[in-house]
């Protein structure tokens, strides 16, 4: 009988344990046990996965029945180029303790130079590249804590959540996202770890972004990230995912999932840069409900990875909800960005804006897809969608498939597309200033993307911009 | 490439018909093979996703052959006076009427039912169906392809200008299949304009219809199509044009009839400096469901295109738009454009639309637009105030949209574009 551990553990997984002299991340973390899931995926590792996480039977019944489906369902006939994932060679599963054990002569010459180009503080630089020695966002993370618990805000991972908040999870979970919607949200459903799961009451307003990053260890890098936002009643959260530094992975799929749920009055925002390493593929599933009077924005930015398919969507569903979606992405070298946006109007007097600007380098293929659906029997209903691509040689393509599916006659729906190279005329002038071509370039393209920029907060601005930089000299992979 | 065989323009008997040649014969073997092992599009085919063919009941036209063509009659030379420079007719596969006239500036102009080309040298027709049969791969396609039965093939040769329209129309009596195939070809340096009118009140037609257009060089053609057939009919209309270097189209479709039509135009632009302006106008009321694709292929710098469809919908009627606009490698200084607007007038209309780019190159001038909408509540009330009633102020509202796309046209086509879309406005259902 095949057992889901690693050949060399023989005791089942609850009674392998590693020392904790020998845990040198300094994290607090609940079971230090080295535990990894063979490669491949059957029923077998999902129980395995659900029983090491100590699951209760409904989630490990939800897990079962999401594999089920990932197994039914067809690859995407459309989209980036998948042909070479190949999901029986992955491991699903590995504990985080023993997945970055890595010495920082190993980390690739040109993440650590880039980690220099950026401005990357010195101690976050090791942990970014799972060296990880010591690292302070504990103490910073702890005083976040008490004082969002004194407002009830819950911010933890969806394991804890589980056990704290089982109602909470059991209302909401996979009601944005069922694990039947697509193939790789089946896949996450079934293998999920770790994500954040927040929850934030009537009426409170938490000021300060929430990151990931705060909470981190390599968990929240984890390939099958499962995330879930719950803002009740006139309540305001922003959360930031992922950061500029590039992620060094050795595991090439990333599947993770977002479902935010935003009630009546809420507000949300939720922000991604991602700058996954090239030879990862990162698909993921991202929706968020709107009630009556909300708002969601997405701000999405993709710089990394190999494969992205990507595309947030908002639900409209009661009257007066607002989503905004603005997207960046950046595809050099064999890259392939497959982004957009989607906002489904399913109450009336909503209304959806939806920016895209994508910048295509070195044969990199950026491609904007969307949906803009707008149900029968509405009224005023207003959406505009524009997309804007900039093609930065000739051997670059960008691709722009929108979808309009209007329903209802009260509506006014607007979309316009753009693709341009950088101008001549504007190159001149920056040139004819001193300036040499690579940095005038630079500029235009800083230039072209700042309306989106602007949305983020200062450190990760600065941050995106100085490695616009660095993709426009190419040295960044 | 120069000249074709002229056909004596006399009066007194069309060209001895004969057989169908071994390339066709073999063509539509071929079609007739491959048709039989593939299967009706559905809405798991992207290309079909919009459109459900189910309830059509299609496979019951595939089952008859098509009208066979009958003997097709003697040329007959036009007045002067006549507003046509040449009509071809065509009631169901028969072709009723042959003219053309007979002045200095339409000497070479080749003029003829498609079935009775076949005893003449250089028309390019083996290669204009080879190429269609090559991209022919849906169940629709190759059943034309198999079926064909009649239609028009015009020529008209290197540096002829007409100044008045060519007219084929194709008029729907009875209820079955009919699949028509039309080939125009302007060699290099020639003007023409061509009008294509189907009509009929045949009830329960299915209209399988191909079009090839192909501009020569510096060749300029102004191609105008009517779609108005009766409410129960189904209408498949696949057209390609391919623009040469320097070559001038301007295309124009009306879709004002029948339950389901399909239409589809591919538009190659073929050479540096080619042009091509599509326009089109649809107005879906009732039950009916119009799916126009179109799609404009660079292949080479310097040519220019654009793209302007409008529709209106109405009561319980769907429309879908989708348009490519499609940049190959080399093709820099490329200028394309495409807009579609849609009007939704009240009921539960749907409109899709998809406007789409790939684009490869990166020195272009390139963008689409979309809108979708009603009437502007303000415009009908400014009409009112002026003591139109209210359907009045609406229809004057919808014929000055559809303006944009008919405003181009020659006069007589114009009138007639205006009434076909009055008409649908006022149709019940």
């Amino acid at each position: 009988m095949p057992s889901a551990r690693t050949a060399d553990a023989a005791p089942a997984p609850a009674e392998v344990s590693v020392g904790v002299g020998e845990y040198e991340h300094g994290f607090s973390y609940p079971d230090t046990s080295v535990f990894r899931t063979r490669k491949g995926l059957d029923e077998e590792v999902v129980t395995a996965i659900s029983g090491h996480k100590g699951e209760p039977e409904w989630m490990r019944q939800y897990r079962l029945r999401a594999y089920r489906a990932f197994r039914s369902k067809p690859m995407p006939s459309w989209g980036a180029d998948l042909s070479r994932l190949d999901f029986e060679a992955m491991t699903y599963y590995a504990k985080p303790v023993d997945k970055q054990r890595r010495s920082w002569e190993d980390v690739p010459d040109e993440i650590r130079r880039t980690f220099e180009r950026i401005g990357i503080p010195e101690a976050e630089r090791r942990f970014l590249a799972g060296v990880g020695a010591q690292y302070d966002s504990e103490v910073v993370y702890h005083n976040l804590r008490e004082e969002l618990s004194r407002k009830g805000v819950v911010f933890s991972d969806p394991e804890t959540a589980i056990r704290e908040h089982p109602d909470l999870v059991r209302r909401y979970f996979g009601t944005v996202i069922p694990y039947l919607d697509n193939k790789f949200a089946a896949l996450n459903s079934a293998v999920w770890s770790g994500g954040s799961f927040i929850y934030v009451p009537p009426g409170v307003r938490v000021d300060v972004p929430l990151q990931a990053y705060f909470r981190i260890n390599s968990a929240s890098f984890g390939q099958f990230e499962r995330t879930l936002i719950i803002a009740d009643r006139d309540s305001f959260v922003h959360y930031i995912e992922g950061c500029t530094a590039p992620i060094y992975s050795t595991e090439s799929l990333h599947s993770a999932v977002v479902e935010i749920v935003a009630l009546e009055g809420a507000r949300v925002r939720y922000t991604t840069i991602q700058n996954w390493s090239s030879d990862v593929y990162n698909l993921v599933t991202k929706r968020a409900v709107a009630h009556a009077g909300a708002t969601v924005e997405w701000v999405d930015g993709n710089i990394g990875s190999r494969r992205t398919m990507k595309y947030p969507s908002v639900y409209l569903v009661g009257r007066g909800a607002h989503a905004e979606i603005l997207s960046i992405a950046f595809a050099g070298k064999g890259q392939e960005q497959d982004t957009g946006g989607k906002a489904v109007h399913a109450a009336s007097d909503t209304s959806s804006v939806i920016t895209a600007k994508s910048i295509s380098r070195d044969g990199g293929i950026a491609s904007y897809r969307g949906l803009l659906a707008v149900k029968p029997g509405l009224t005023n209903v207003r959406s505009r969608v524009v997309c804007d691509a900039l093609l930065l040689d000739e051997r670059s393509s960008t691709n722009t498939f929108p979808t309009m599916e209007i329903e209802s006659e009260d509506v006014s729906v607007e979309h316009e597309a753009r693709v341009s190279r950088i101008s001549e005329d504007q190159l001149f002038y920056l040139m004819s200033r001193g300036l040499s071509e690579a940095e005038a370039s630079t500029m235009i393209v800083n230039g072209f993307l700042d309306p989106l920029v602007k949305q983020l907060p200062m450190e990760y601005a600065v941050e995106l911009n100085r490695l616009i930089e660095l993709q426009m000299e190419g040295s960044v992979g | 490439m120069s000249g074709t065989t002229a056909v004596a323009q006399d009066a007194g008997r069309g060209p001895v018909p004969a057989p169908e040649p071994d390339w066709l014969r073999n063509l539509r073997d071929l079609a007739s093979s491959r048709l039989d092992a593939t299967a009706w599009p559905t809405r798991a085919d992207e290309e079909w996703r919009r459109t459900d063919l189910g309830p059509y009941g299609l496979p019951s036209f595939l089952a008859e052959s098509g009208l066979a063509a009958q003997p097709t009659p003697a040329q007959r030379t036009l007045e002067s006076g006549d507003p046509w420079a040449g009509s071809l007719r065509y009631r169901d596969a028969t072709c009723t009427d042959r003219g053309l006239r007979a002045d200095a500036g339409l000497a070479g102009v080749l003029l003829l039912p498609l079935e009775a080309s076949w005893g003449l040298a250089n028309t390019g027709l083996e290669a204009v169906f080879a190429r269609g049969m090559e991209s022919a791969r849906d169940k629709l396609s190759l059943w034309h392809y198999r079926s064909w039965s009649h239609g028009a093939n015009l020529i008209v040769p290197a540096g002829a200008e007409l100044t008045d329209p060519i007219v084929v129309d194709l008029y729907l009596g009875a209820p079955g299949a009919s699949l028509p195939h039309l080939a125009v070809r302007l060699e290099p340096g020639s003007r023409a304009i061509v009008v294509v009118r189907v009509r009929g009140e045949a009830v329960g037609a299915a209209l399988n219809g191909r079009v090839d257009l192909d501009v020569g060089e510096a060749a300029s053609l102004r191609y105008v199509e009517m779609h108005e057939l009766d409410a129960a009919s189904l209408v498949f209309w696949n057209a390609r044009a391919t623009v040469a270097r320097d070559g001038r189209l301007e295309h124009t479709s009306a879709v004002l009839g029948s339950l389901l039509h399909r239409g589809e135009l591919d538009c190659l632009l073929a050479g540096p400096g080619a042009e091509a302006m599509l326009r089109g106008l649809y107005f879906a009321t009732g039950r009916q469901h119009v799916d126009l694709r179109t799609a404009q292929r660079h292949l080479f710098p310097r040519a220019s295109s654009q793209a302007l469809f409008k529709g209106a919908a109405r009561d319980e009627a769907s429309t879908v738009f989708q348009g490519l606009i499609d940049v190959a490698e080399h093709a820099s200084k490329t200028d394309a454009y495409l807009a579609n607007r849609n009007l939704l007038l009240g009921g539960t209309p749907r409109a899709d639309s998809i406007p789409s780019l790939s684009i490869r190159n990166d020195d272009l001038r390139c963008s689409h637009g979309s809108t979708t909408g009603k009437i502007a509540p303000e415009e009908r009330f400014y009409l009112m105030s002026r003591g139109l009633p209210r359907a009045e102020a609406q229809a004057m509202i919808v014929e000055g949209y559809f303006e944009e796309v008919i405003a181009h046209l020659p006069e007589g086509i114009a009138a007639e574009l205006r009434e076909g879309v009055l008409r649908r406005l006022v149709a019940k259902g």
